[in-house]
Order: C-alpha cells, then structure tokens, then sequence
C-alpha cells in the first residue's frame, strides 16, 4: 500500500481537527456574545488585523534549532542511531497581505549514536539540508484573528550520514526532492502570532544508495564514484512529513521573534532495497528582520 | 487553538515511532541469522572459497541460544566467519575483536621479510625519509631502494617524484612493499601516476546488485592513469618485492603494476584481499564488515586469493643469518643487468 491506514488515519485525523477548532473559534467571534446571533458585519470599522504591515515588506530570517534527530538506515545495520542536532537557518521572505513567498535553507548538524543497549557505543555524524520555496496564500480577504492559508513548496531534503566505524559504508547520501502541500492555521494574539503549519510530500522522488550499499572506488579513483554510483532512484508517496507550531512576536520596530517546535520525518518505507528512516525534533528560535524595501515614486 | 498546539506538540513528539518498525530483536540467535543473511546476500567471493555457505549455518546454528554470553556468541560468530579465510572479514564487540586465522598464518607463518636484515644492510643508519617512504641506495650504489610498508601510509606523487628524480641517474629502483597489509586505493593511484602509461586495462570490476551469490553489476574496465603531466614519468626497471604480508590496496598494486613493461614484481605470491570491505552493525550492536566487490585480472582470472608475482624468489634463511636478503639481491641483479 503507497500509504498505510495508520498515516492516513492520523493526517486526516490532524487537519479535521484543525479545520474543526478553528471554525469554531472563528463563528464564537461572529456571534453576538450571549444571544447566539451571528452578527453581520458590515460595520464600517472592520476589525481587520493583519499582522503584517501593508506595503511591499520583506524579511531576513535568521536562526537556530536545537533538538533531537533520529536515523536508520538498513544498509548500515538494523538499529537506530540517536543523538542531538542543531540546525541554523538562514531564509528570505515576501509577505504580502494575502500571500507571502519564503525561500529558506536550514542545515541540520547531527551526532548520534547507536541505541542498542549493550552496543558499542558508536558514533555517527550527519548533515541535513533542506532548502525550500514556500508559497502560502490566504484565500479569506478580510480576516479577525485567524487567517488560514494553504499552498505549496519545492524541497530537496539531503541527508548524509558518516559512520566512522563502517569503512567504505561510512558515508550514505540520500536525497529526497517534491512538492509539499502546507495547510497553515495562525491566530493573532494583540500585536503576535500563533501559528501551525502542517506540511506534506504527496510524491517525492527519493535517491538512495543500492545494493552493495557504497560505490564501487576500485572502479575508478574519484572519490565522488563511492557515494554517487551504484544508486536507485524511485517515487515515494508521503515520504516526507512536518509539522510547525510556533508564536510570533512582532516587536515595536517591525522586526519579530519566533520561536516554534519542528518536527520533521523522511521515510523511503519498503520502495528501496534499503529502508531508510529520518526524523528530527527542533526547538527554533529565529529572528525575523523587516526589510523595508524603498516606496514607489510617485 | 492552545489546545491544538499542545495535541500537535505530543503527538509530533512521537510521530515517527508511527511510520517506522521495530527495531530488530537484540538476542543471540536474531543476530546470528542477520550476520549468516548479510554474507550470504552481499558477499562477493563466494566463486573462489569453493564453500557451501548453508552448510556453515546448519553447523553452526544449534550451538546458538538465546540464553548464551557474548563471549559464547562471539566465538560462534568468530568460527563462521573464520571458514571464509578472507582478511577483509572482521567482527568487533564489547569482548573481542575477529580476524582471520588463515590469513595471519600467511602473514606471519610465510614471511619472506625479515625486517632486522633490511634495516641494517639495505636501509642502514643513513637511509632516508620522505612522506611514507623511507629509502637508500643499495647494490654499490647503483640502484634505489625504497621501503612501502603500508599504503595507509601518504604516497603523493609529487614527494615520490622528488624521490625519483632525485636518483635519476641509478639504473633502476626496488619498490619493496613486502608485508605491506594495504590501505588507501588512491595511494596506488599516486604511485601508477608516475610509472609509464599506455593506458593499458588494469583489471575488471563489479559490485554485488543483488542477494543471489552471481548477482554482480556489469564488468566495469580500469585502465592506468595518465601521467601526471608535471612529471617525466620513470621508464627504468621497477622492481616490486611482494610476499604473503601483501594484502587489500599492497595485492591491487601488485595486480596493476605487472602490465606496466618496466615492472617486475618479485618475490611470493600476495595474500590476495583485492574486494573491496563494507561494513555494517548487527542488531545486538557489534559490527562487521566484508568485501563486495570483485576484481577481475585481464587474463580472466579472480585473484582474490592472492597474486603471484613474475618472479617467485622466496627468502633464503640461510642467507639471512650471513646478513643478506636474497630477494632484494636478486632484484638488483635483474636491475643492473638490464
């Protein structure tokens, strides 16, 4: 099955309850307090709030998330390697009132170590980059408090993982490259945000080392031979995951503060010889600098 | 909405645990299977041990239980992988480390090495050291003698071009890489720069694709590498003094430099070693590693069991005891004869 009723289950599950609460909360604030009258409005002072100022504004991200990070690769051997991770990000976005482009590039820096109790102990490293262009548009023009907004992202997840211990299998390079489809909820809280965003791969085209697990280096003497050939490519459904929950602090000066709990998975299931599973768990704290670009002429 | 955060938080916490399996059991006999299944699907030299693989299984399988020590696993799993007689297989744990014990008889019960006579008469006090070699001129100072004891050792091309240049005008040089246990393939590579290329086949080579013993990738052809083109390369005899200590990147080389016109190899025949290891864990934490890869000389045939040399010429103990090495002497008379 490209999908089990298990993930299935819970990513319906999620979104229902999304969709459910919110919808609440925004008719509880279309009803006249008291009466369970919607109230119309049509009122000429609209209490509109965008945390956004309106204008051509974008922002500088920068940040950081410390956290946990997890990962099995089957070509290595059959149990978990788990440690800690951090992961700067650097990113460029464009918000405008009802759509907003971000292009971000987190890099995750792992060091892990096997699970199994009475093991030896040994130690992994890995980097993970995720480069993505996000667009989200909210489809509502007015909006009090919440605001939704649904869209889509281009990623390339890229994973390598060193195990120092494993010889010519010490290094294994998976690469994960779609689209994403992203639901975003967020909700003001006087000048700052709350907000979740839950983020999935509907077909990612996944690269994973093949069968003899490294490249063949007698084939050749380029370095590049071991990781790169000897590879399968293939089509996996919802093979990756994420979901984003965080508040925004807007500061006085236009600038803002965010900080959120990430949770990202990479999972290639039984598609390729070798399964392969990836998940990190980030406390990010970032910072969001408004850039004023400069006023048309009039 | 704080409600949904926190629910989010929770469940994301552990929303991985949904997607993946269970890690494999940790037990003694889970292990043995995966290690006897991991070799059996991904070894490479199955061809040339002329061993029946199910059978070390069904052998070894009842003295595996669940209740036993890992000193008791180890010895198990020691004993299968000791029927392979391959360097290249090796099994580290808590308790103890494996290597093969064929492979060590070879090393150690056949060396054609004998270190202190080489010290004093060939390299004596006055020898040299550049980079990984260390080096002299020995036969009346007439040809160059450099001493490769492991190609983990750096062999840049450029240090052994200022070596050979350096010596330009002896008539030839003895590349002595006898008890040389292997190392870094690009070590090789930098060595071949700067001998004579007519870009020549080298060997053929393929990978394990699948979990059948035959399964292999297509044959892929090696040829030698160009001259570097900064450096003159040295078309006098090269004398390459081999013996069972050669193993893994020592037996490759060997296994290249024999098409190379001005190139002797001299000595014994190599331990073999030319697959290439991978290594991996098992489910109780150990791990391992083994070759997948297979080699292939030019006329055909899989020396992984070890390379023979152009010259047998096997060290004299007499002539050790009066001081000589009859190898390294035999090379110097095939140099300056020439």
């Amino acid at each position: 099955m490209l999908i089990t009723w298990k993930q299935l289950f819970f990513t319906i599950l999620c979104s229902v309850f999304f969709l459910m609460h919110c919808t609440r909360a925004q008719a509880a604030e279309n009803t006249v307090a008291g009466t369970g009258e919607e109230m119309i409005k049509y009122d000429t002072t609209p209490v509109v709030i965008t945390p956004y100022p309106q204008g051509r504004w974008s922002a500088l991200r920068a940040g950081v998330g410390i956290g946990t990070v997890m990962h099995r690769d089957m070509g290595t051997g059959p149990t978990r390697y788990f440690g800690i991770a951090a992961s700067p990000t650097f990113g460029l976005w464009y918000d405008r009132p009802r759509w907003s482009l971000h292009i971000d590039m987190p890099v995750g820096l792992g060091i892990l170590t096997n699970t199994v109790a009475g093991g030896m102990g040994m130690d992994a490293y890995d980097i993970t980059l995720a480069p993505e262009a996000k667009i989200l548009i909210a489809p509502q023009r007015e909006w009090v408090k919440y605001r939704f907004m649904v869209g889509g992202s281009l990623t390339d997840q890229v994973h390598v993982a060193n195990h120092p211990n494993y010889e010519n299998a010490a290094a294994g390079f998976t690469n994960f490259f779609g689209v994403n489809i992203i639901g975003r909820v967020e909700r003001t809280m006087r000048r700052h945000l709350v907000h979740a965003e839950v983020s999935m791969m509907p077909i990612a085209l996944v690269s994973r080392p093949g069968y003899s697990y490294i490249g063949n280096p007698t084939a050749d003497n380029d370095v590049a031979s071991s990781l790169f050939t000897e590879r399968e490519s293939f089509s996996k459904p919802f093979a990756l995951l994420s979901t984003d929950v965080g508040f925004d602090f807007r500061l006085r000066n236009g600038n803002r503060i965010n900080l959120s709990y990430l949770w990202r998975y990479a999972g290639s299931g039984d598609k390729c010889v070798w399964r392969y599973d990836h998940a990190m768990h980030l406390v990010n704290v970032d910072f969001i600098f408004a850039l004023k670009l400069k006023a048309p002429k009039k | 909405m704080a409600l949904t955060a926190i629910l989010l938080s929770v469940v994301a916490s552990s929303c991985e645990k949904m997607f993946m399996d269970d890690d494999m059991e940790s037990t003694p006999t889970v292990t043995f299977e995966y290690l006897w299944q991991q070799i059996d699907e991904r070894y490479s030299q199955f061809d040339v041990k002329n061993l029946d693989w199910q059978a070390v299984h069904d052998m070894l399988a009842p003295r595996v239980s669940d209740d036993m020590s890992d000193d008791s696993l180890f010895v198990v799993l020691g004993d299968m992988l000791n029927t392979l007689n391959d360097g290249h297989v090796n099994l580290w744990s808590p308790v103890d480390i494996f290597s093969s014990e064929a492979i060590f008889l070879q090393r150690y019960g056949n060396a054609n090495f004998d270190q202190t006579t080489v010290l004093l008469h060939y390299l004596r006090h006055n020898s040299h050291s550049t980079g990984g070699f260390v080096y002299n001129t020995v036969g009346g100072g007439r040809v160059l003698y450099i001493r490769y004891s492991s190609f983990m050792n750096d062999a840049d091309t450029k240090t052994l071009h200022y070596i050979m240049d350096k010596y330009k005008d002896l008539d030839g040089i003895i590349f002595d890489i006898r008890q040389n246990g292997g190392g870094s393939i690009q070590n090789e590579w930098n060595i071949m720069a700067l001998l004579p290329s007519k870009g020549q086949l080298l060997y053929r080579t393929q990978a394990k694709s699948g979990p059948r013993h035959d399964d292999f990738t297509p044959l892929v052809d090696v040829h030698a590498p160009d001259n570097d083109e900064q450096y003159s390369p040295y078309t006098k005899p090269f004398v390459v003094l081999t013996d069972r200590g050669c193993y893994s990147a020592a037996s490759s080389f060997s296994l290249c430099v024999r098409t190379y016109d001005n190139v002797t190899v001299m000595g014994d025949t190599t331990a073999g070693g030319l697959a290439v290891p991978t290594g991996g864990a098992l489910p109780n934490g150990w791990y391992y590693r083994f070759g997948v890869t297979r080699t292939i000389a030019p006329d055909g045939v899989n020396y992984e069991e070890g390379v023979p040399p152009d010259q047998v010429v096997l060290l004299d103990p007499a002539a050790v005891m009066t001081g000589h090495d009859n190898i390294i002497d035999s090379a110097i008379t095939l140099i300056t004869n020439k």
